[in-house]
């Protein structure tokens, strides 16, 4: 359902970053990277408030005509982004939360390994099936 | 250039406009007449200074207005050919007028009134008579200059104005009054009030055509009639926006919208229906901005674009849907200088929106994503084109068509109506050929790229701004401006370079070095290359450039250059002085060499470690590698070559300079340099704290043979300590240091070490250099300048000090104020061996300085009665006090007091001797004072030092305090004997002195006494004489003993006198003379011999 799923560290580098079709690599890239600003505003915006309680669903970050993506921080501000078709109607919100709480628990995951080292590039068989999924799913 | 078909979709100035009703000024002769001239002045400045709510134009008196159209008898045989007539909105917004005001020059008390009237009514009526047909209303306005000028209201019931108002067959109400003024400001008031009225009347005109355009509506059949549903709500939509009334507008515009999308969509009309609908949504959303609706503005754009998205009619024209789509998209980002109107002017500060309407604004832009449409454009258009259109322009006349959206070749036709298939096919390929041929599509994407980057940096989302940056670099290389698009790619390249977005800039590289190598940049190629990740070519790229010879060409684009042309470039810019030495900035992290320091403090060495590990695929050999750290740069290697992807260690010694001990160091690059004949290039690694390359803690230890980057944990920098340990610095002395005196201070250094030590210089500094003196002179006195006098800070130096050696010097102090003090003494040295090496060791000394002694001073009379009042002539006593508060015993060697002129000293004792802490010495002096005035008694002086001391003495002074002297106008003064014997005679002398300068009359009284028979006046008036004095002599006969009052001795005023009172007098009496003398019993001869003894013991 998702067409591409990005990780990005709480610096804003990329960590992983993996879509369906390998040949618009280019242009994931690009969007992940302009919706970094939406999030750092949504997040400024909130940060005033009471940092504890915010939700880590941001909901959509922007849609375009063909894509439309999804944010998701958690409290350390990693950020998850998942890109959906915008044609794709059928997808819900919850189907969303439910793409991203994975996601999440993956990266969880992979972070308690004691061979990876927070900060590195994301490697993981794990992660990288996990995310699969959510895309074929 | 023009874009005929572009223009199609562009909206229209008179669409843009902001509705106002057209009011026509007429009877003003603006060019020969000056009052006209000022009252046409003053319509106008309405513009600059309000929001206007009519649109004044002048009239000439031969104005054509727009004919009218015949009525139609009846709608149900007329076709409509088109839904909106283009010259509609121009004809109401500048033609068609709502009002007229008729200007005319009366004053009531005209002397022709009667003429002027038929004069004016004839200029109505033939105005009337142009206008005929129209529901135009006519207002008249009366221009009047008379002084008083008159109250408009009042007058105009009167006589002369119901006969103009007849006269001229106008509403009553029509009838206006223009009091005129030189000053345009003055009259800017009644302007506004005729303003105002005006746009009432304009609004009844509007309201009757509304109503005339909803006659017609029963009359109209919806299947044939469509488009003019369609056209009556725009119109009843645009003449309520004309009337300000824009919720009622807004509702009219969104059914005329509504029936749009409802109207049949043929390939004939498909553009003419996408046309006319986005006009339409255009108003809506203008209109939705002035009533501060913002979100539902862009709901409404967003929603015009899902709907018409995908009806693109004709495959071959897919071109013209984009440029349509385009349009529309631009149209909310793109200031139009055309209309200043505050309609499309976004919120200006972020906190006016809410956050989702931030967004939907973000989405305006990404949604149909500018460029993208643009660059379909562009890919879209067949190769196959054209050399038609040679006879007869079928797009001829494309700007005159009767409606909006209409082919030229097809005008008018309707829907129903077959296509004529050769007409059809012309004019397509006539608007591919235009669009082919006319259109440089890369100036419009350029020119809205860098609109839609201003709104981005507006709303400060930087990436996305980037994004369009580099979008619009691609969009350059495409239009062959290779300068501007290596320019914007190297920009962007360092901020994704930061962020490690490693793909978009490999995604950047490969463009910005065709870029490079086609405009022959030595230095962008240069920095590209080692930014590529092809690293196969890179070193032997960066050879070439180094050696002077061009490098590969690469092909990025089907562009074609010719090769010869490059080469000669290539051969003048390398051989350019500025490409002579080039240096480039590098990150040590992510570059094709990677770069990790250390500085550690071994063994009293500083070791600098510098790790190097090259990703090239051959060995790479530099010329130099330095450090530069704490602003030195050190030069750690030369000629060294690097293995690939080997960690290389290569360790030097780094020795501090002066500058840097006791600071902290740091490694700020590290400079790998690469020289040929030609060029010299150096590759800058900018170290900084990175954190994404700090190591975590637990990173794991991995045990390998070889070193790897990774696990070197890199310190940059170090804290630069003096090393002390060959001296040793001694300071002695004994606090506290008392108030005023030489305190000496020892300061002792010794050579502990093996080696000489050289260069001594010895600094001693006071933080608070006020009051405090300093000298190394022993003699030194204690004057208050004396040429051994020095000041701080105190700097010595000194040649050397062999080992074992010990040097001493003692600096003497002396500090004015009681406070306390610190001292610093700083030795800065180096060993014999190496001069260069400053070391150095510093000590502070605290001093506390206190006062030696107190010194207090107290008065007496003359019977050594504590006295408060003083008075002149009489003598004083007075008595300091020395408490002596200092720790240590002192010598008082000498005291003195030194009094002013007009006090004499009677007699003075000194002091000479030791005081310890608690002791108290006193000394006095009787002293007269000679004048009654207010006077400082003197200073008391005294010389001291410590008693251990060889130095020389202290001198303290203190002023004695200032007192007021009452001045004695008479005195008495009692010459007695110091005992009496009883019955024994004996003589008493009183003397009566008188320092004023005039005669004194006095009475003198001897009273009686039982203790004492005496002889002498009794009672007696005297006169004294000025500056002279008078005895009087008793001779007493004492009856008791032991101690008598004596006799009462009273002298009484006789009159009232000038400068003396009988007060001053009783209290001088008692002051002066003694009460009592001490009367010894008769000796008896027996009692004698034993008292006599007594008196002995």
């Amino acid at each position: 359902m998702a067409v591409c799923v990005a990780v990005v560290s709480h610096n804003n580098s990329p960590k992983y970053i993996a879509c369906v079709n390998p040949d618009n690599e280019l242009e994931f890239h690009y969007k992940v990277h302009t919706s970094l600003d939406v999030i750092e505003e949504k997040l400024s915006n909130t940060g005033k408030s009471n940092t504890e309680s915010r939700e880590f669903y941001l909901g959509i970050l922007y849609s375009t005509e063909e894509h439309t993506i999804y944010g998701y921080v958690t409290n350390t501000k990693v950020k998850f982004m998942i890109v959906t078709e915008t044609s794709n109607k059928l997808l819900r919100d919850n189907e969303i939360r439910a793409m991203f709480r994975k996601l999440h628990s993956a990266y969880t995951h992979i972070i308690c390994n004691p061979f990876y080292v927070p900060g590195d590039d994301i490697k993981s068989k794990y992660f990288e099936q996990m995310a699969r999924s959510v895309m074929v799913s | 250039m023009t874009e005929p078909h572009l223009e199609e979709f562009d909206f229209p100035p008179e669409l843009k406009a902001q509705p106002l009703p057209v009011v026509g000024i007429s009877g003003l002769d603006t060019l020969n007449n000056a009052v006209h001239r000022n009252v046409w002045e003053a319509f106008n400045n309405i513009k600059k200074q309000n929001r206007p709510l009519v649109n004044f134009k002048l009239i000439t008196p031969d104005h054509e207005f727009p004919p009218r159209k015949p009525k139609k008898p009846s709608y149900e045989c007329y076709i409509p050919k088109g839904i909106l007539k283009r010259n509609w909105m121009d004809k109401h917004l500048n033609h068609a007028p709502a009002v007229v005001i008729m200007f005319y020059d009366l004053d009531w008390n005209d002397p022709q009134w009667a003429e002027k009237q038929t004069e004016c009514a004839s200029r109505v009526k033939s105005l009337k008579l142009t206008l005929d047909g129209r529901h135009t209303k006519i207002a008249l306005v009366l221009i009047q200059q008379d002084p008083p000028i008159p109250n408009g209201e009042e007058i105009i019931g009167g006589e002369k104005s119901l006969s103009l108002i007849a006269e001229c067959e106008i509403n009553r109400n029509y009838l206006l009054l223009l009091p005129y003024n030189n000053n345009v400001d003055q009259m800017q008031g009644y302007v506004l009030n005729l303003q105002g009225t005006v746009y009432d009347m304009a609004n009844l005109y509007f309201n009757q055509l509304i109503r005339d355009i909803k006659s017609h509506k029963s009359s109209l059949n919806k299947t044939i009639h469509a488009y003019l549903f369609i056209r009556h709500s725009f119109k009843i939509g645009f003449y309520s926006e004309m009337k300000a009334e824009y919720p009622a507008a807004h509702k009219h515009y969104a059914q005329a919208y509504y029936l749009v999308a409802e109207v049949k969509r043929t390939p004939t009309n498909v553009t003419e229906v996408k046309v006319v609908a986005s006009y339409i949504m255009y108003k809506m959303a203008a209109l939705s901005f002035v009533l501060n609706q913002a979100r539902e503005a862009i709901q409404t754009f967003h929603g015009h674009v899902d709907k018409y998205k995908f009806k693109f009619g004709n495959e071959l024209l897919l071109f013209e849907h984009h440029a349509w789509l385009m349009t529309i998209t631009i149209f909310i980002i793109t200031k139009d200088p055309l209309t200043e109107l505050p309609l499309w002017r976004l919120p200006v500060s972020r906190s006016e929106l809410d956050l989702s309407t931030i967004q939907s604004i973000n989405s305006i832009f990404i949604m149909p994503s500018t460029s993208d449409l643009s660059m379909d454009i562009k890919h879209e258009n067949p190769a196959l084109l054209l050399e038609c259109c040679t006879v007869s322009d079928p797009l001829q006349g494309q700007s005159t068509l009767d409606y909006y959206g209409q082919r030229p070749w097809r005008p008018g036709k309707l829907s129903a109506e077959p296509p004529d298939m050769k007409k059809e096919k012309d004019g397509i390929q006539a608007l591919q050929y235009l669009e082919k041929t006319q259109v440089n599509h890369s100036v419009i994407i350029i020119g809205l790229l860098s609109d839609a980057i201003g709104q981005f940096n507006t709303y400060r989302c930087p990436r996305m701004k980037k994004y369009l940056v580099i979008q619009m670099a691609e969009e350059y290389l495409t239009s062959r401006d290779y300068g501007k698009a290596l320019t914007l790619m190297s920009h962007m390249l360092g901020d994704y370079r930061t962020d490690h977005w490693s793909r978009l800039v490999s995604d950047i590289v490969k463009p910005g070095l065709y870029c490079a190598m086609v405009t022959a940049s030595v230095r962008e190629y240069l920095a590209l290359s080692l930014d590529s990740d092809n690293l196969q070519s890179v070193l032997s790229n960066i050879h070439r450039v180094m050696n002077n010879e061009m490098p590969p060409v690469i092909q990025y684009t089907n562009h074609a250059h010719n090769l010869d042309e490059l080469r000669a470039l290539w051969a003048k810019n390398l051989s350019h002085e500025d490409n002579a030495s080039i240096e480039l900035e590098l990150n040590p992290v992510y570059s094709c060499v990677r770069v990790k320091t250390r500085v550690v403090y071994e063994e009293n060495r500083y070791k600098l470690s510098v790790f190097v590990r090259s990703l090239f695929l051959e060995p790479v050999t530099f010329s130099t590698l330095t450090v530069c750290i704490g602003h030195t740069d050190v030069l750690v290697a030369s000629n060294v070559t690097f293995p690939p992807n080997l960690v290389v260690q290569l360790d030097t010694e780094f020795v501090p300079l002066s500058r840097h001990i006791n600071t902290e160091v740091t490694i700020t690059s590290v400079s790998l340099g690469m020289q040929t004949q030609y060029r010299k290039l150096v590759l800058k690694f900018i170290i900084t704290k990175d954190p994404l390359t700090e190591l975590p803690l637990w990173r794991l230890p991995v045990s390998r043979s070889e070193l790897d980057l990774s696990t070197i944990q890199s310190i940059n920098s170090i804290f630069i300590m003096p090393s002390t340990s060959d001296l040793s610095m001694d300071i002695k002395h004994e606090n506290p240091a008392l108030l005023l005196e030489w305190y000496p201070i020892t300061i002792t250094l010794s050579n502990q070490g093996s080696e000489p030590l050289v260069n001594l210089s010895l600094l001693l500094s006071c933080e608070d250099s006020e009051n405090i003196d300093v000298s190394e002179d022993s003699n030194i006195s204690n004057q208050t300048t004396t040429p051994g006098m020095a000041k701080f800070p105190l700097n010595k130096s000194l040649d050397s000090i062999a080992p074992s050696e010990t040097y001493e010097m003692v600096v003497y102090v002396r500090c004015t104020v009681v406070t306390v003090k610190l001292l610093n003494v700083k030795v800065t040295y180096s060993h014999s061996s190496e001069p260069s090496i400053v070391l150095s060791k510093d000590e502070s000394l605290k001093l506390d300085i206190m006062q030696a002694f107190e010194i207090s001073a107290s008065f007496l009379s003359d019977s050594f009665e504590p006295i408060t009042v003083f008075h002149s002539n009489e003598p004083v006593l007075i008595q300091p006090l020395i408490a002596c508060i200092s720790p240590c015993t002192i010598c008082i060697e000498d005291t003195s007091i030194s009094i002013p002129d007009s006090i004499e000293m009677k007699q003075e004792t000194k002091c000479q001797l030791e005081l310890s802490t608690g002791q108290i010495v006193t000394c006095i002096a009787s002293v007269v004072i000679k004048e009654p005035k207010n006077l400082c008694l003197g200073v008391f002086t005294v010389k001291w030092r410590r008693k251990d001391s060889s130095l020389g003495l202290v001198t303290s002074c203190i002023e004695l305090p200032r007192v007021d002297v009452q001045p004695l106008p008479i005195q008495l003064s009692l010459n007695l004997p110091a005992h009496g014997l009883v019955r024994t005679p004996m003589t008493i002398c009183y003397t009566l002195y008188n320092y004023l300068s005039t005669i004194v009359t006095v009475q003198i009284i001897m009273e009686s006494s039982e203790a004492f028979i005496f002889s002498g006046y009794k009672r007696v008036t005297i006169k004294l004489v000025p500056d002279t004095e008078q005895e009087f002599k008793f001779k007493i006969y004492p009856q008791l003993s032991g101690l008598v009052v004596l006799p009462e001795f009273k002298i009484n005023l006789v009159s009232k006198h000038e400068g003396v009172t009988q007060q001053q007098i009783n209290d001088m009496v008692v002051r002066s003379i003694p009460s009592h003398i001490y009367v010894l019993p008769q000796a008896k001869n027996i009692e004698l011999q034993p008292l006599s003894k007594v008196i002995a013991v």
